[in-house]
């Protein structure tokens, strides 16, 4: 790999990133250091070393050319299935859905991965300008979107489905699809998901079961469902409520420190972060997201091809939609579908697989032109 | 730089704009909802969860103390561990719950619903014993942890229960003292504050600080535990011997409305209140209303006495009822009383004098002042939840019969009263004619400096002149020393009082069920104590508030004279002493063998009439008269079941009550002597006698 091509670096995004991942280790220590049996420190070197794996996967990912990667992609595409499938036969079970992988001492999620490698795929499907303005182009990018969606429904995994479908739309608006194709496709999957909302709550059909139904809809009314679903949704507006400004402070926070606050170091880590570290952190939290989408979309504007660009486009999809819905979770204008907060909620595979989404963009910057000489 | 390579420019930046627009319109979106909910609403997030907070953590106040007169505690509150989960730190919830259920004898199914409670954190034990409590501790169940709460204990199980009340699982004031002073006992639980500048405002970044709880305060009672002790003691015995519905007694300092004992027999431990139903719990005294009887014949002479319509040594006569307002009241006494002065008259419960009184010598306008000054038909201010009023007639307000209606109220019929407010007018007229709030509560304890702030005692006002009361209570004791009261009499002790017999009215109509009640004035030159008996459908007859309540009252009040430190005096002059005889029972006697009994004690029998058997006599016995006094005798109609032999029965080897039912049952009444199993008898076992005699048995610890 050429040494020149370091100029191309991205050290903003870089640090942004960095920044994010301490913010969340920091919150994540004070949510778990009061767990029982575990040593104080257990989930934050758990989540330490889960980031040394994903930054080592950053930098194999930034020494291979994009373009090599896009063609590759099948094969990661057909891997993650396989362990999609592997899951829904050995998975193991938690919450009420399988979504884990045992590897040695480890879990993994393989629906994180599936993310990445469903990008990798699309990049190389929407490339051609010509094809993805036409029927055939959509529907070769829908065909490629299904058997991951499927497979994660069946976990099931309503939250991953709803960001693979997120990242297939971005991608192809970026790809240039026509918009009444994507209007066409879009509204055909928004009605496709009330139908079957309903269908459901009507007892017509069993795809989905009333919890899942409620955490879509709990967020209107939380207080409807406050032993229930609503729990959560309670707790976390408590939490980030009564921290105010300036936040009650680091292990101050009593709702946190009280175990008032569920799955905190998880999908309502950006609740501690609000109680503790008051409006002031919540904002610093999303100012570095929202540095991540403005380096992002340097590089995918400056990005050599549309490969490159559709990459980023895709990452930043991924981005969009976590951050979206898990922040709007905890302030309870979303519904309650368990996305991680990248970067900062505790979870080994979802450090992981962000950390080489983010190696993926760094990759196109890198490459973003002809290398001077 | 076109097609394949490069996203062209005009089209796709477009759009590319659009969703930069989109992502910077949703993080605005989120921001302003973060602040939405972190800065204007925070004041409503903030007190939730203080709310929350305050809920979860324990830190519960010690509710405050409870000691009688002399400090004794009545109350307490001690620590006991409780055992709580952190339903999310639970890491096998089937397992934890057999584990406990097992530890704690607690359901299994429960303890899993509990363990799968979306909260965070569940009580599943509130009062373990210190031997679960080491166990739990001991086993390290991860997310079961133990927090200290305190739990009310009364160290005498039911002594003055229905004074103190109970409280409930909360240690909230459910009944009694425990609900009235609720507000005092309870303390108050630990909370958060935020640090101030010295200005008084919160600094924003002020950190919050949790402060620890306040104990509650304690109660000084005017209960003195030794009295209401004996009150219990004997209050039990008397109501197991009558076999009556319940029993209440009540006991007042005059000088200062101080109430020194208050019980109701059957009683119960407000340790386990949830053992007995609410009508055993209810304070009777305070809060039930019944139609007083001859008891009320207080109210009626002290106040005409007051108003100078009538004088102690004035002459009546009584031929046995009375023609008053279109009607006819009659003596209890078939053929009346003859001629006989109004101090007699009071002595004797003469009905028809005092339905004169009553009607037409105070009338309704000039009665009714006084009875709403003693205290009737209004409550009294007592410190003590749910008091009743009581019913009195208001004048003006019949057409026809008001004076009628004001002379039964001259007898105590026709109006309603509590307990408490017959001894609350009696200690009016025993302090000197000055009505005194009643009270409860003498001071409050503060557990932090051990200081006591005491409760002043309230005058309310006066409602008979001291001379009056001096007049009134010398005929009291003259009710005693002669009259129907006897049984009341204590050696070295002037005592002055007032049976009572009622009828009790269901639904409108009078029963034959009874009740018997004396209240009386203990030393009557300088009272120190007032009290009241009432033992409400007793099931013997003739009953007799002289026969039943008296003795009772009697007893009561000696300890209490002891424990009161009243020195004993000389009532009755030595010389008079001398010519004095007891008055020999003759109750149930066939009239023959009552005149030689009577003839044999130096007394002269009288009677008007005829019967079989003696069921009244005046002086009633134990009375000390002149010698040569008449005795009245008087032969009732009797029920066919009081009538003829009777074969005493084998009591031995019974408890108190199983002896009582087993007397009752052959038409005899039980006299207790001693506590524990039947041991002996007299008359013994297969002896005939008169049906309504007394058999006295003698009672001793089993083994």
């Amino acid at each position: 790999m050429d040494r020149k091509l370091w100029r191309n670096f991205d050290f903003i995004l870089l640090a942004a990133v960095a920044a994010l991942f301490a913010f969340g280790l920091v919150a994540v220590y004070s949510a778990t250091r009061g767990f029982t049996p575990a040593s104080p420190f257990h989930f934050v070197t758990r989540q330490s070393i889960a980031a040394l794996i994903g930054l080592t996967g950053l930098l194999f990912v930034l020494r291979i050319d994009y373009r090599h990667l896009v063609k590759l992609g099948w094969l990661a595409y057909a891997g993650t299935l396989l362990l999609l499938v592997a899951v829904l036969l050995v998975g193991r079970i938690e919450g009420g859905a399988g979504r884990w992988l045992g590897v040695g001492g480890f879990s993994v999620q393989p629906s994180e991965f599936a993310k990445i490698s469903l990008i990798l795929v699309l990049a190389g499907v929407l490339d051609d300008r010509d094809e993805a303005r036409s029927w055939r182009g959509v529907i070769k990018a829908l065909l490629c979107m299904a058997p991951p969606v499927g497979l994660v429904l069946l976990q099931p995994d309503l939250g991953t489905a709803l960001t693979l479908a997120g990242i297939t739309v971005g991608m192809m608006f970026f790809a240039g699809v026509r918009l009444t194709h994507l209007a066409a496709v879009v509204g055909a999957g928004a009605a496709a998901v009330v139908g079957v909302v309903v269908a459901s709550l009507q007892g017509w059909v069993t795809i989905l079961k009333p919890y899942q139904i409620n955490r879509l809809i709990v967020f209107l009314d939380p207080y409807r469902y406050r032993h229930d679903e609503g729990w959560n949704v309670i707790q976390s507006m408590i939490a980030i409520g009564s921290g105010s400004f300036f936040g009650k402070g680091l292990f101050g926070g009593s709702q946190t420190q009280l175990n008032f606050l569920p799955a905190r170091h998880t999908d309502f880590i950006f609740s501690v972060i609000g109680e503790e570290f008051g409006f002031l952190g919540g904002l610093i939290v999303l100012s570095l997201f929202s540095v991540v989408f403005w380096r992002g979309g340097r590089i995918l504007l400056a990005a050599k091809d549309r490969a490159g660009s559709l990459l980023v486009a895709g990452t930043l999809s991924y981005l969009f939609v976590h951050v979206l819905i898990n922040v709007g979770m905890t302030l309870g204008v979303m519904p309650v579908t368990g996305l991680p907060l990248p970067l900062i909620s505790y979870g080994g595979t979802s450090v992981m697989a962000t950390l080489i989404h983010i190696g993926l963009v760094l990759n196109v910057g890198l490459r973003r032109q002809k290398i001077q000489f | 730089m076109a097609g394949r390579s490069r996203l062209p420019h005009a089209s796709v930046r477009a759009r590319i704009a659009v969703l930069f627009l989109l992502a910077a319109a949703a993080a605005a979106g989120l921001a302003g909802r973060l602040a939405y909910v972190q800065i204007l609403r925070h004041h409503h997030f903030s007190s939730l969860a203080m709310e929350q907070r305050l809920r979860g953590v324990p830190a519960d106040p010690l509710r405050g103390p409870i000691f009688d007169r002399n400090m004794n505690e009545l109350a307490v509150s001690v620590s006991s561990d409780a055992v709580y989960v952190r339903p999310a730190e639970i890491p096998d919830a089937r397992e934890t719950a057999a584990i406990l259920a097992a530890m704690l004898s607690l359901d299994y199914d429960d303890v899993l619903e509990r363990l799968r409670r979306p909260q965070a954190e569940v009580w599943i034990k509130r009062r373990a014993s210190a031997d679960e409590a080491r166990a739990v501790l001991e086993a390290g169940l991860p997310g079961v942890y133990l927090a200290q709460r305190t739990a009310r204990l009364y160290p005498f199980d039911g002594l003055a229960a229905h004074v103190l009340g109970i409280v409930g699982v909360d240690n909230q004031g459910l009944e009694g003292l425990e609900l009235y002073y609720d507000d005092v006992l309870r303390g108050t639980p630990g909370r958060v504050v935020s640090e101030r500048d010295a200005a008084g405002r919160v600094i924003p970044i002020g950190r919050t600080d949790y402060v620890p709880p306040v104990d509650g305060r304690g109660l000084v009672l005017t209960i003195d535990a030794a009295i209401q002790a004996a009150a219990e003691r004997e209050l039990a015995r008397a109501c197991i011997a009558t076999l009556s519905e319940y029993c209440a007694t009540i006991w007042m300092d005059p000088r200062n409305g101080h109430i020194l004992a208050m019980a109701l027999y059957p009683g119960f431990n407000p340790n386990v209140p949830g053992d007995y139903p609410a009508s055993v719990r209810r304070n009777r005294i305070v809060t039930d209303q019944f139609e007083p009887g001859s008891t009320f014949k207080i109210v009626t002479a002290a106040a005409a006495l007051e108003e100078g319509v009538v004088a102690p040594d004035e002459h009546f006569f009584d031929a046995g009822y009375i023609e008053i307002g279109g009607g006819r009241v009659h003596c209890w006494r078939g053929g009346g009383h003859g001629s006989l002065t109004f101090a007699e008259a009071v002595a004797h419960s003469c009905n028809p004098v005092f339905a004169e009184l009553g009607g037409l010598r105070l009338g309704p306008e000039g009665f009714y002042p006084y009875v709403r000054a003693f205290g009737f038909g209004q409550r009294l201010g007592i410190d003590y939840p749910g008091e009743a009023g009581g019913i009195v007639p208001v004048p003006g307000r019949l057409a026809h019969g008001e004076i009628l209606q004001w002379a039964n109220v001259g007898f105590g019929q026709g109006i309603a009263v509590s307990p408490l407010q017959l001894v609350t007018a009696l200690a009016a007229i025993a302090n000197g004619g000055v009505r005194m709030q009643p009270q409860l509560v003498q001071g409050i304890f503060d557990p932090a400096t051990g200081r006591v702030t005491p409760v002043r005692p309230q005058p309310v006002h006066r409602v008979v002149s001291e001379a009056t009361a001096r007049v009134f209570l010398e005929m009291l004791r003259e009710a005693v020393e002669t009259g129907s009261g006897a049984a009341a009499a204590i050696p070295g002790y002037a005592v002055g009082g007032k049976t009572g017999t009622a009828q009790i009215a269901e639904g409108g109509v009078y029963t034959e069920k009874r009740i018997a009640s004396f209240s009386g004035v203990v030393p009557v030159d300088d009272p120190r104590l007032v009290g009241l008996v009432v033992l409400y459908d007793l099931k013997p007859r003739p009953a007799y508030g002289g026969v039943h309540a008296a003795p009772v009252w009697r007893a009561i009040a000696e300890t209490a004279l002891e424990r009161l430190g009243v020195p004993r005096g000389d009532s009755v002059p030595d010389e008079a002493e001398t010519a004095l005889v007891r008055v020999p029972n003759v109750q149930n006697l066939p009239v023959a063998e009552a005149e030689a009994v009577l003839r044999a004690a130096g007394l002269v029998p009288a009677y008007d009439g005829s019967g079989t058997y003696v069921l009244d006599q005046t002086p009633v016995p134990g009375a000390r008269v002149p010698a040569g006094t008449a005795v009245a005798l008087d032969f009732w109609e009797v029920p066919d079941h009081w009538r003829g032999p009777a074969t005493v029965p084998d009591v031995r080897g019974l408890t108190l009550r199983q002896a009582a039912e087993t007397l009752a049952d052959a038409g005899l009444v039980l006299e207790i002597d001693g506590e524990g199993l039947a041991v002996d008898q007299n008359p013994p076992p297969g002896e005939t006698v008169m049906r309504g005699s007394r058999v006295r048995v003698r009672f001793a610890p089993p083994g």
